[in-house]
């Protein structure tokens, strides 16, 4: 157990805590954006999709989507899989299967806008 | 091996409500936000990867199945996005009397239906 300590005001888990939230608020203000945006257009064909990612602003935004949206998703499932899942049933290797996953959804979205726009 | 520790609240003989439901609901609308994600990360590479392998992605997205899944993916994402709002407002310390939590609780159902109602007849 973990003593709550004045000595140390922010215990482990403070950072999670605090990294669901920034993300979460990050992730919420772009998914309105591109909302908005995908509403008003509609279904896109291929053509449609590539001149909508490949404008430089959507292409920025999206990247920044992209790793807060997949990093607020990769604390929430640790959140869950800390929940349910004991220690002795393989927690720890479990949370880091979920990160890896993730963070590989991150890096082929990054690497897939970046060639969209051209800048790969 | 310790006697198993027993686990807290007792589901079975705890009456569902508004509060609980819509917590539960949040955990799930994230869980299926998490998976649709990596959906989302797949259209990006198959976008980025050409025509030959994005339109099969575009056409099955047009399928039933496909729009089922686009449809529980925007259910859980307006959700998600409007019960977030509630949390962060008790971050902020704003709401957390009772009645008002379940006031803010019927807000986001009603807003939740309302909202993507309107997202689908808008496309």
């Amino acid at each position: 157990m973990t003593q709550i300590s004045p000595k140390h005001p922010r215990e482990p888990g403070f950072g999670h805590w605090r990294w669901q939230r920034i993300s979460a608020v990050a992730t919420l203000g772009l998914m309105l954006y591109f909302t908005y945006l995908v509403a008003a257009i509609g279904p896109l064909d291929y053509s449609a999709a590539i001149a909508f990612v490949a404008a430089p602003q959507h292409a920025a935004a999206l990247a920044i989507l992209v790793i807060a949206g997949l990093f607020h998703a990769a604390l929430g499932v640790q959140m869950i899989i800390e929940d349910y899942i004991p220690l002795a049933s393989g927690r720890l290797a479990l949370v880091a299967i979920a990160r890896g996953v993730f963070a590989i959804a991150a890096m082929a979205s990054l690497v897939s806008v970046g060639m969209i726009a051209g800048l790969i | 091996m310790a006697k198993p520790r027993p686990l807290s609240p007792h589901l079975q003989v705890y009456r569902p409500q508004l509060t609980s439901v819509m917590s539960i609901m949040h955990r799930a609308s994230g869980a299926v936000l998490a998976t649709g994600s990596l959906l989302v990360a797949l259209w990006l590479v198959a976008l980025a990867a050409g025509a030959a392998v994005f339109d099969p992605v575009a056409s099955a997205m047009q399928h039933p199945f496909g729009q089922f899944v686009v449809f529980g993916y925007s259910l859980a994402l307006v959700y998600h996005g409007l019960n977030g709002i509630r949390h962060l407002m008790w971050d902020l310390r704003i709401g957390l009397e009772i009645k008002q939590v379940y006031q803010s609780g019927y807000l986001v159902l009603g807003l939740t239906f309302l909202v993507t109602a309107a997202l689908w007849l808008a496309v």
